[in-house]
């Protein structure tokens, strides 16, 4: 019965999401998520204390942060991943094809904007007299990824095909 | 109202289990057990946090009772180390292949202001944003839903099941007007 206070829980969650990520105004939502997805917990748990004999809290627990975090993969795929966003590029034209050079050219250099325009409204970095610079906090979440690169050896990870190219065979 | 926040044995061994994924993908990535290969590694030390918790479990006395409360508790143990393996993955992505943070570790290394040519051309230091782009639309062909023929990317038709999966994604987390400018 606790897994399945948990199982119902997800689902209010699962109701909830939509209508949170519509009332914020940040672009990136996983704070207002995370938000959501305690609040929910929290009612969920008191709501199973309240109506079982003995709710487990961690059996509970367990399933409904499970289905979280698959959500919150699933959020930062749709929000994040270039290759989903030039499969969607590709997939709503009438065609279904577009050329190589045109999916660079006005999508993907689109996106990689996005994700320059996304540093500078997080105070990352700054555009100034046509020249990007970084700004403090920029640097100093720069050196914890820079860190965090090191402890784990995954300077050499940054692509994930180093050798393999589909586009280019042999 | 009864509510039970003290951990079982099989619990509190995921959580050590848990605990131990990061410390095992710290071993592998160093040393004499070093692993080069970051999914190979990821996989390794998840392998082993659960080797880990189950020969914890299996020597405890909680599971040979074999009631619902000791199944119960296994399944507990195992949703809380595959959402540890799971967040572990996401930051660890995000870390070493995340466009957004490679673009400001790239331009914190800059110690001048940069425009945006020269900055995106080499912004991995030995990679760029074309690389980028090869790299994004090699991992789009290899999961078949898109081939390249000659110089045009075409939807494989089998694809349009998943792809309506994905829409469906993409308007549920109401990004259905985003695919670039």
């Amino acid at each position: 019965m606790s897994l399945l206070v948990g199982l119902l829980s997800f689902a209010a969650l699962v109701v909830v999401v939509p209508v949170v990520v519509r009332v914020g105004q940040r672009r990136n939502a996983i704070g207002i998520i995370m938000a959501a997805a305690v609040a929910v917990h929290v009612a969920g748990t008191i709501a199973g204390a309240f109506f079982l004999a003995e709710l487990d809290y961690w059996q509970n627990a367990s399933l409904y942060w499970f289905a979280t975090v698959i959500l919150i993969y699933a959020y930062g795929t749709c929000y994040r991943s270039l290759s989903v966003l030039m499969l969607l590029a590709v997939y709503r034209t009438a065609s279904r094809t577009m050329e190589v050079e045109t999916l660079y050219d006005v999508h993907f250099t689109g996106f990689i904007r996005d994700r320059i325009d996304a540093l500078l409204e997080g105070g990352r970095a700054e555009f100034r007299e046509g020249r990007f610079v970084v700004t403090q906090a920029g640097r100093s979440g720069a050196a914890l990824i820079l860190r965090a690169r090191r402890v784990f050896a995954l300077k050499e990870s940054r692509l994930y095909f180093n050798t393999t190219n589909r586009m280019e065979p042999g | 109202m009864a509510l039970v926040i003290v951990p079982s044995q099989i619990v509190t061994a995921s959580f050590a289990a848990s605990v131990s994924v990061p410390f095992f993908l710290f071993g592998l990535s160093r040393g004499p057990y070093m692993v080069r290969d970051l999914r190979q590694r990821l996989r390794l030390s998840s392998g082993l946090a659960i080797v880990f918790w189950m020969g914890t479990v299996l020597l405890g006395d909680e599971l040979w009772r074999f009631d619902a409360k000791a199944a119960g508790d296994l399944l507990t143990g195992a949703l809380i180390i595959l959402s540890c393996i799971l967040t572990t993955l996401i930051i660890l992505l995000l870390v070493a292949a995340g466009v957004s943070t490679t673009l400001l570790v790239s331009l914190s290394t800059n110690p001048e202001p940069v425009e945006i040519e020269p900055w995106l051309a080499d912004y991995g230091h030995g990679f760029g944003v074309r690389d980028l782009f090869r790299d994004r639309l090699n991992l789009l062909l290899g999961t078949h839903a898109a081939v390249l023929r000659e110089s045009t990317v075409l939807i494989v038709r089998g694809a349009r099941i998943p792809i309506a999966l994905l829409e469906a994604a993409m308007l549920y987390f109401n990004f259905s007007k985003q695919t670039g400018r």
